[in-house]
């Protein structure tokens, strides 16, 4: 292209900041029509004619935003240091979270204990709100860890209110939440252990039988369980208490069992369930 | 901004009310819409804070803000719609020629009209270095920095965007004759 190979001179020539040794190159480059001067003076032209567009005033808000967003920030950069060494990021998450799972379970408590209302409907709003706080966490291990324990907690806290419910269906359901949950939460197996003991409703006993057996591996525990046996009148209970002792090879459970066969109401289809159970753990 | 960096967030006051009529102004050439501006005024003070450990020193705060300015609206222009209805609309295509309209106006304001659409149809890269050569009063080797080039490839940049404009014009001039 013509004149660019001299662009320097070009473009001092159109912001007219060429100095004296410059304007006389830039004459001897017109002389010899190395440098297309007609061009340059019409691009230089309109150069000078490019007048500002006129720009209207910004709003006020934009004034207001900006300061908005600087108090926002000065804000939360004393929080953080007055709070602790974490990121500000993080301590906002940590406290939106635990602010979050505190309130959102105080309410959760008032409408349970208060109507019972759907269960299913809860755990699904619980399950949007967990997602929520643990999607924008950032993925450090040890925070994920922290959540989960939160969340672990959240619904041992849950589980535990829904076993005071009046409606069976509740109580039933809430044991199987447990399942969910660590199987080292104490509160839940005790809460669990509870239920066997004391549950009016066949069916929820029973369902505490089978999430016990999670919590097992807890000798207290599975001592509990076994003291249990000789507590329950139910056959249908017995027998899972039976099954689950022969799955966990409990020897301590046949001298309970033996109680039991002592007891003379006892259906006969029970009776033999136990006397094989006894033989499997002897 | 050094300050910023270090904390004293009251000094991007400062920046603001500095920087903010002339981010405002670039924006609103390059748009040609005022609440997009208006935002991008606002875009830019977010990245700055966000990012303001980045900040090194090591060039001037002028070309690092528009810098970022140019890079904010590079965002905006890919992910926004190409049919953007400017602020005033000069339909010059259909624009009879003996319109009373453009009778009536003096020959410097259909120049200062023509001129406006030609800008419009310039491509962006071209005008934003006119933008900042003419109107920001940046000198090259800052526009360099800016734009993340050469000094030799801006000024090539500036002529060439200034033959487009010419050219374009005239195109335009020949139409409303017709």
């Amino acid at each position: 292209m013509k004149n660019e190979p001299h662009i320097d001179l070009i473009t001092g020539y159109l912001k007219g900041t060429l100095d004296a040794a410059d304007r006389k190159k830039f004459r001897e480059l017109a002389e010899t029509g190395e440098i297309d001067t007609e061009e340059l003076d019409e691009l230089k032209k309109l150069y000078a004619k490019m007048e500002s567009e006129e720009v209207p005033e910004p709003a006020d808000r934009m004034q207001q935003r900006f300061y908005t967003m600087l108090e926002a920030e000065k804000a939360q950069q004393t929080e953080s240091l007055q709070t602790s060494q974490k990121t500000t990021t993080e301590t906002t998450q940590t406290e939106t979270v635990r602010e979050k799972a505190a309130g959102w379970l105080q309410n959760f408590r008032d409408r349970f204990l208060n109507q019972g209302l759907a269960y299913a409907a809860a755990l699904f709003l619980a399950g949007l709100l967990i997602g929520d706080m643990l999607a924008p966490i950032s993925e450090r291990d040890d925070k994920i860890d922290q959540l989960s324990s939160e969340v672990h907690q959240m619904r041992e806290m849950m589980m535990i209110s829904l076993l005071e419910n009046e409606s069976a269906t509740e109580r039933l359901r809430a044991v199987n939440i447990s399942n969910e949950i660590p199987s080292s939460a104490d509160r839940v197996a005790e809460a669990l252990l509870q239920t066997l003991n004391n549950d009016p409703n066949v069916n929820v006993r029973i369902a505490a039988v089978d999430a016990l057996v999670r919590h097992a591996s807890n000798p207290d525990v599975r001592r509990r369980i076994v003291d249990s046996i000789s507590k329950q009148d139910s056959p249908v209970v017995q027998i899972a208490l039976a099954d689950a002792m022969v799955a966990l090879q409990e020897e301590n459970a046949v001298e309970e069992f033996r109680k039991l066969l002592e007891q003379n109401e006892m259906d006969s289809n029970v009776r033999t369930k136990l006397e094989h159970t006894i033989a499997a753990l002897l | 901004m050094i300050q910023v960096k270090n904390g004293d967030l009251d000094k991007l006051g400062l920046l603001f009310e500095r920087y903010n009529r002339r981010l405002f102004g670039f924006f609103y050439r390059l748009t040609s819409r005022r609440d997009v501006s208006e935002d991008l005024v606002q875009g830019v003070f977010e990245r700055i804070l966000k990012y303001r450990s980045s900040y090194t020193g090591d060039r001037a705060f002028s070309t690092w803000i528009f810098q970022i300015a140019r890079n904010l609206h590079a965002d905006h222009y890919r992910n926004s719609e190409k049919l953007q209805t400017e602020d005033e609309e000069t339909d010059w295509e259909t624009w009879p020629s003996n319109d009373p309209k453009t009778e009536n106006l003096s020959d410097k304001m259909l120049d200062r009209l023509l001129l406006k659409q030609a800008m419009r149809k310039l491509d962006e890269e071209k005008k934003q270095v006119l933008i900042l050569s003419r109107f920001e009063g940046f000198r090259y080797r800052e526009i360099a920095e800016i734009t993340d080039s050469t000094e030799g490839a801006v000024k090539v940049r500036v002529f060439r965007a200034l033959k487009d404009l010419k050219d374009i014009i005239t195109d335009l001039e020949k139409q409303r004759i017709q």
